[in-house]
């Protein structure tokens, strides 16, 4: 009946493709506002990590290793019914836009510090000592160098995120995951699991593999203009 | 040196495990209570013990069942010696476990452990708890022999699996918080429903509020109706199981919730009301593989109880009439 050759059961993926779409849409909706609170809260912490104020650095190691040590369900379940029983719900989706920005934005922040810890400190020293202060120093010495350091974690961040809107299933989500569980067990559409769970598998392939790509290419040119610009210079110092 | 490095290596492992485990995570609880065999099928059991000849165990079964045959389905599940059923667990009067004994206690425990006294099956029943979501799949796969689980009978769900007579017949309701004013269907209109995956009550709600004229009924195709995309008059929030729904009443996540009136009446608290319309009647039947000829055997079993009034014993034993 369920079968992945059950011309019947592509029939009814077919037939319910709205409800996929759905599911892929609150996915879609809920990974890029995650994506984008995860970035913010990411550089935050990031630079406060590598901040010479050791309070500081102690806000944000607090924050990395909480988030980082506790299972990103329990932190959506918490969030989800803490709010829902001091009457000030936002909704599900919303819940799990911040529950995943959060979450994510506790490695991005350790992905930004190890970008900026691996610049070597004469970097620092030199932008110093031509008297940039801490915010020029970043935006034009550091962090461009730190970009072609964190690319391929940071897409990984990413692409973790999307796959971890699944975890808005346990409060009740309308994410992809979440809708094709309830088609595969809805009254009329039940029993078309493989064809389901492949679609599903698909659509989530889709939208992560361009991505791993994407990253993995803009990779390859920041370095090889590097090899370029460093051959460049060398050029003209000779 | 090396142990350490292996050490980080595990730890590493492990950790990558708990991230993927993260990205799938359907929990669908199924706690196997191994072989609960009840008091009630000691004597037959015990009879089908000593006399371990499968033939002659075949037989009594057969004779049992009254008319129907023991095909390879049926045969397999005698030689194996323990029928696998997946139940509820928290169905007052249906199926019900003790949390402290693990003991199953409900009408649909005692019909599966009488199939399973009748078939010979010398270790009894083996429950599995399943959920609407749930049952199918371990149905399919082939983890249970039949669901006994307060499965409604629908031509739909036929199609994929087959059904006996029903056992009982129960009707949808709706079940609000007192505070929320709502006292009447109509006051339905424009709200959430929560209503648990792989039921049909939110599809029984459109239809009946689509009778009753309050939700326009030209956007409602029986065939293709999901609760996931429905927005006309009421939407739906899908939960994978009736506590989580019971939660997001009370929380005001829905406004509404909405199944057979016999799990309903679990979640009904002081603050909370059924309203008065009941509506869609939920004949549930035992579900068997598409096919199998343990279907059969399943609907002769449920015929011959019903015919000789002992379901309708269990029916008043346990509250349900």
């Amino acid at each position: 009946m369920g079968g992945l050759f059950s011309a019947y059961a592509w029939g009814m993926v077919w037939k319910f493709r709205s409800t996929f779409l759905l599911g892929l849409a609150n996915t879609a909706a809920s990974a890029a506002v995650g994506i984008i609170l995860s970035l913010i809260l990411g550089i935050i912490f990031g630079l406060m990590a590598t901040s010479e104020k050791p309070v500081l650095r102690a806000i944000a190691r607090v924050y990395v290793e909480f988030i980082q040590n506790t299972p990103v369900m329990l932190q959506v379940c918490f969030l989800y019914y803490f709010l829902a029983f001091s009457q000030h719900s936002i909704g599900i989706l919303p819940t799990g836009m911040i529950g995943l920005g959060v979450y994510h934005g506790a490695y991005v922040a350790e992905v930004f510090r190890a970008g900026i810890t691996a610049v070597p400190k004469g970097q620092f020293e030199a932008a110093k000592s031509q008297g940039f202060n801490y915010f020029e120093e970043m935006y034009y010495i550091i962090l461009p160098q730190t970009v072609k350091i964190i690319l391929p974690p940071m897409v990984n961040q990413v692409v973790n995120l999307i796959k971890n809107t699944s975890c808005l299933y346990i409060i009740g989500g309308t994410d992809l995951i979440a809708q094709t569980y309830s088609f595969v067990t809805g009254e009329i559409t039940g029993g078309a699991y493989g064809p389901a769970y492949f679609v599903a598998g698909a659509l989530f392939f889709v939208v992560c593999y361009p991505l791993s790509r994407l990253a993995t290419n803009w990779e390859k040119r920041l370095k090889a203009r590097e090899v370029a610009t460093v051959a460049k210079a060398e050029t003209a110092a000779v | 040196m090396k142990n350490r490095k292996l050490m980080a290596l595990g730890m590493v492992a492990a950790m990558t495990g708990s991230l993927a485990a993260c990205g799938g995570s359907s929990s669908s609880s199924t706690t196997t209570a191994a072989a609960t065999t009840a008091a009630a099928t000691t004597a037959a059991a015990t009879e089908a013990a000593t006399t371990a000849a499968a033939a002659e165990t075949t037989a009594a079964a057969a004779e049992a069942s009254g008319d129907a045959e023991i095909g390879a389905d049926t045969q397999a599940i005698i030689d194996r010696g323990v029928l696998r059923v997946g139940v509820k667990n928290a169905v007052q009067g249906f199926s019900f476990q003790d949390t402290v004994t693990g003991e199953y206690e409900g009408l649909e425990d005692d019909l599966a452990r009488k199939i399973a006294e009748d078939l010979g099956c010398k270790d009894g029943v083996e429950f599995t708890t399943v959920t609407a979501a749930t049952r199918t799949e371990l149905l399919d796969s082939g983890d249970i022999d039949c669901v006994i689980a307060t499965f409604t009978i629908s031509d739909e769900r036929k199609k994929s699996w087959d059904f006996t007579t029903p056992y009982y017949t129960d009707h949808n309701a709706v079940l609000v918080q007192k505070s929320s004013g709502i006292t009447d269907i109509k006051d339905l209109i424009s709200k959430k429903i929560g209503v648990s995956s792989g039921s049909n009550s939110a599809k029984a709600l459109v239809q009946e509020l689509v009778d009753e004229g309050l939700v326009d009924g030209s956007k409602f195709d029986k065939d293709t109706f999901d609760p996931a995309t429905w927005t006309e008059g009421v939407t739906f929030q899908q939960y994978d199981d009736y506590p989580s729904i019971s939660t997001a009443l009370t929380a005001g996540e829905v406004d509404g919730f909405t199944v057979d009136k016999s799990i309903l009446a679990i979640y009904k608290t002081d603050d909370r009301d059924f309203l008065p319309t009941e509506f869609a009647a939920q004949d549930y039947g035992i579900a068997t593989k598409k096919g199998s000829d343990f279907s059969k055997y399943t609907e002769a079993e449920v015929q011959k109880y019903l015919a000789d009034g002992t379901i309708a014993g269990w029916i008043s034993q346990y509250g349900l009439g």
